[in-house]
């Protein structure tokens, strides 16, 4: 073990050199390269990272179907307070979705806890229009689930729908 | 322990090591020498891969973008021909553990970007970080750690040098 540790001394000593060697090269080449980075960048890289995707992905659920009322799904309804007020589906919430007006982040990640805390099985969420991509139950069906809520579930044709 | 070091050193100097080591060396020099390319040929590039990272000063984006392509490309050359190939592979260590240091902080904060391993970010967008991409490094680095224990006798310009400067010592020596 003794030789080994000898002989990686030597090793690491070359392998510094190298480098430094390599180094030197690198900036002597970059010197006369037409193409060649100033030593020092004088103004901070304009870089462009992507958002990671916050959207997560739910299936659809007909109006009628018997997950809806077997109690142990935690329904929520992204239409507003006063359509909420005017009719909702028994032991739903309201959490109004609007495009204009993001929900903050802490609302949506208490509104998270409280469903992942209710011992529900599954969330399901109606809104406004038929419930395809870009009505107010989807679009926060996908935020919920992009916030690690699994098993979510988008009531087909909305609140009208369910109200029929 | 007398005995348990001999048998270490009896192991690390197998020759089969060598024939292993050299399929080693060969696939570390191919990746060191593929993943510099783009680095040499756009050098501006391969600074806005590491400023995107965004864990160095800037001060040091443009040094380690003008020094790191050419330390890969010697890396490289060397473990395939055989010369100085532990130092080779030390030196692909070290990187490696720098590598995926810069990896964890990456996927730590959750920055959606490409390793700029082999292609720069802009023409990469579909291969991004991932724990993935920390497991191929550590991969690399146990291959590397392989020659650097086990590559006592590197098939190579250094054996080469070695068996003529041992025959030129020989016909030095006066005829008894």
């Amino acid at each position: 073990m003794k030789a080994f540790w000898q002989s990686f001394w030597i090793i690491l000593r070359d392998a510094v050199i190298i480098c430094a060697a390599m180094a030197v090269a690198g900036i002597f080449i970059n010197a006369v390269r037409p193409d060649g980075l100033p030593f020092i960048a004088d103004k901070p890289y304009d870089i462009f990272v992507p958002c990671p995707e916050t959207l997560g992905t739910v299936e659809m659920i007909a109006p009628g179907d018997s997950r809806l009322t077997d109690g142990k799904a935690f329904i929520v309804d992204a239409r507003s307070q006063a359509e909420f007020d005017a009719w909702h589906l028994d032991g739903a919430i309201c959490i109004t979705y609007d495009y204009l007006e993001p929900i903050e982040d802490a609302e949506l990640k208490n509104v998270t806890l409280n469903i992942v805390n209710s011992g529900k099985e599954r969330l399901i969420v109606y809104g406004d229009g038929d419930g395809s991509q870009g009505s107010t139950g989807y679009e926060l069906g996908r935020e919920l689930a992009g916030r690690g809520v699994s098993q979510v579930f988008i009531v087909e044709g909305g609140a009208d729908a369910l109200k029929k | 322990m007398t005995e348990q070091v001999s048998r270490f050193e009896k192991f690390q100097k197998h020759r089969a090591h060598s024939y292993f080591a050299l399929a080693a060396r060969l696939y570390l020099a191919w990746v060191f020498i593929t993943a510099c390319i783009h680095k040499l040929m756009m050098p501006e590039s391969f600074a806005v891969d590491i400023a995107t990272y965004q864990f160095l000063p800037l001060v040091f984006i443009n040094p380690l973008a003008i020094v790191l392509p050419y330390v890969e490309l010697g890396t490289g050359v060397m473990l395939a021909t055989g010369t100085k190939s532990r130092s080779a592979a030390l030196m692909v260590c070290g990187m490696m553990v720098m590598f995926m240091i810069a990896l964890t902080h990456a996927l730590l904060h959750d920055l959606s970007i490409s390793c700029g391993c082999f292609a720069s970010n802009a023409a990469a967008a579909s291969d991004p970080i991932s724990p993935l991409t920390m497991l191929r490094d550590t991969a690399w680095l146990l291959i590397a750690v392989y020659v650097v224990v086990f590559d006592t006798n590197p098939i190579g310009i250094d054996r080469i040098l070695k068996k003529l400067k041992g025959k030129a010592e020989k016909d030095a020596q006066p005829e008894a």
